[in-house]
């Protein structure tokens, strides 16, 4: 441990040399903000996902054909209900409808009135005691997102779904969707089960799929293989699918930053290096007098070392508070958009604060041995340069 | 006592031109002697001081300080034995511009294991002895030459060592300062402590108080 004397004179020259350090400062504080920025809201929305997905049905079977989705006949699920191991099979109504004068689409959700558990998540979203007026067919209950974006085109208190033969659908606004941290709700338009049936032209015995569970995960490929005997046109994607999907696009997303973060790092600590090597003089010089004073290597080292330290961990600490700040308390306004990005509504979530302390640990590292390295590597040359020779 | 026996030093010995700062070296400096290197530029006498202040390794031969074989010890013994026994003075006075007085003075002892307390009063007593004491908080920068001067002999100082060593320390004073200067170096010769000056300086010809002066030329010393 260094001593009492040793630790007042690195907090001295840490201070008078203060606008030395401030630049370094500066752009390591930007550079720990950038990569926890988007760490952070990665694992955010890593997590947010994974709870998402454990939320939903294991499988989601429909019917093919000619390699494009088409409506499923609704008398597959007494077949499907047959097989051993399968429960909680439920019919939905899922798509997305098109808003054409600005290109953009809704998720619409249609919720039949006699599913109980749907009913009961929806009552406790939404906070109504009483959703029998929603169910008669004439009301939409929107995501916080599409709100906004309904609000932008004039559209307040009701909106007009356009049919397949042309006619308009006038449809009440009867509740919003708390904001929060559901992706996958951003653009989501829940109706009832019949009128997104009228609103997609879909027969009285059809629907666009039929999910259901399989509680033992062993069975799970015993059960793809039987549903693709049981049916020859049958698409089925399982939870594991979804997750992959989502998994890789966030993956890409987090590489691309990681790959513009070590070229922007390799180039700062090219910088480091050059600053801290036979560039400036003063630096070697000081270097030298400390060890003509009767300094060792070591002792230039340790002071050096202790010096660009606590630059690594003062930047970290502010770099990674700002980035926490800037995610979890601001939204990460501009990251969100190039993370979510979609042709759709912009995304008005709120990012759950997950932080996984292995990442942090490794942003640390990461950075820390490449700054110590840079700042060291130079003063350990001029270290062992014999003084006299370093004092030009 | 500082024994030299021999001492050669050859930079770039490998190259077609090797350049011998040093040949065969002897000199002998009693405990408390003042000794003056003379010689024009290039003679060898700042690498004899580099040498003997362990800052340089001679290329062959011996150097004795207080019975201790200098001349090839590593790093960390040779900067111990700076730390403990030689005090330097430089001739563009090699302090740290960014500090006061007061903290220039303390940086020799910062890596040493001393108490707050120790450390204050040691650089309060070298920069009395060096009468610098009135400029404590001043940032060196906003020294004169004669104060950043009297700066770095406080700095030589407080180690408390027996060897101080001046490489051309009046080459940026001006006469007034130099005259200083050797009051200065009177007082410390005065505490009994060995003294190295490596100068062409004609000032030091006639020094208040005694003294040896040794030519140096071409590496080699010439008269005693």
């Amino acid at each position: 441990m260094p001593g009492s004397a040793f630790i007042d004179f690195l907090l001295l020259t840490l201070a008078r040399e203060k606008s030395k350090h401030i630049g370094v400062v500066f752009i390591s504080t930007l550079m720990i903000f950038l990569l926890s920025s988007v760490l952070f809201l990665s694992s955010s929305i890593q997590q947010s996902l994974t709870g998402l997905l454990g939320a939903q049905p294991d499988f989601v079977v429909t019917r093919m054909q000619g390699g494009r989705a088409v409506n499923t006949p609704k008398e597959w699920i007494e077949k499907i209900a047959a097989i051993e191991g399968i429960s909680s099979i439920t019919p939905r109504i899922v798509g997305r409808y098109s808003y054409y004068p600005r290109e953009e689409s809704f998720l619409m959700v249609g919720i039949d009135l006699f599913d109980e558990q749907s009913n009961a998540h929806l009552k406790e979203l939404v906070g109504a005691t009483d959703l029998r007026s929603f169910y008669s067919g004439e009301s939409l209950i929107v995501s916080e997102g599409v709100r906004k974006f309904l609000e932008s085109h004039y559209y307040r208190d009701d909106f007009s779904f356009k049919l397949p033969d042309g006619k308009l659908k006038k449809m009440q606004l009867f509740a919003t969707l708390p904001k929060g941290g559901d992706l996958i709700a951003n653009d989501m338009v829940i109706v009832s089960m019949e009128a997104a049936r009228e609103i997609f032209g879909m027969g009285a015995d059809e629907v666009s799929d039929i999910s259901f569970n399989v509680p033992n995960d062993a069975e799970w490929d015993t059960i793809v293989t039987k549903l693709s005997l049981l049916y020859y046109d049958i698409a089925v994607t399982d939870k594991r699918d979804i997750a992959r999907a989502y998994a890789n696009l966030y993956n890409y997303k987090g590489g691309l930053f990681l790959i513009l973060y070590i070229i922007s790092l390799s180039t700062f600590m090219m910088i480091l290096y050059q600053r801290y090597s036979l560039i400036f003089s003063v630096e070697r010089r000081d270097i030298a007098v400390l060890r003509a004073m009767g300094w060792s290597i070591a002792d230039v080292l340790r002071l050096k070392f202790y010096e660009a330290f606590i630059i690594v961990l003062g930047s970290f600490l502010a770099g990674s508070l700002l980035g926490y700040i800037y995610v979890f308390w601001l939204d990460a306004p501009g990251l969100v958009g190039i993370f979510l990005d979609s042709a759709n509504i912009p995304f008005d979530i709120s990012f759950v604060p997950h932080i996984d302390l292995g990442t942090l640990g490794s942003i640390f590292l990461f950075f820390a041995v490449g700054f110590l390295a840079s700042v060291l590597i130079p003063v350990w040359r001029v270290a062992i340069t014999a003084p006299k020779e370093a004092m030009g | 006592m500082i024994e030299i026996e021999g001492l050669n030093k050859v930079y770039n010995p490998k190259s077609s031109e090797p350049l011998h700062a040093l040949r065969d070296v002897g000199l002998t400096v009693a405990g408390g002697e003042c000794v003056i290197l003379s010689g024009v530029s290039g003679s060898g006498k700042s690498t004899l001081l580099s040498i003997i202040a362990a800052l340089e390794k001679p290329t062959s031969g011996k150097v004795i300080v207080g019975g201790e074989a200098i001349a090839k010890l590593p790093d960390l013994h040779a900067s111990h034995y700076r730390s403990k026994s030689i005090g330097f003075v430089f001739q563009h006075f090699g302090l740290l511009e960014s500090l006061s007085v007061e903290e220039n003075v303390t940086a020799p002892l910062a890596n040493r294991r001393l108490g707050r307390a120790d450390i204050a009063a040691r650089v309060q007593r070298a920069m009395e002895h060096a009468s610098i004491l009135h400029k404590a908080k001043s940032p060196v920068r906003e020294l004169s030459g004669g104060e950043k001067q009297r700066c770095a002999i406080a700095r030589a100082l407080v180690n408390e060592p027996g060897i101080i060593i001046c490489d051309e320390p009046t080459a940026n004073l001006d006469t007034a300062n130099s005259r200083k200067f050797i009051e200065l170096l009177s007082s410390i010769h005065a505490e009994g402590k060995t003294i190295l000056i490596a100068t062409h300086d004609p000032i030091f010809d006639t020094l208040p108080f005694p003294h040896r002066i040794v030519r140096m030329e071409h590496g080699r010393i010439v008269e005693k």
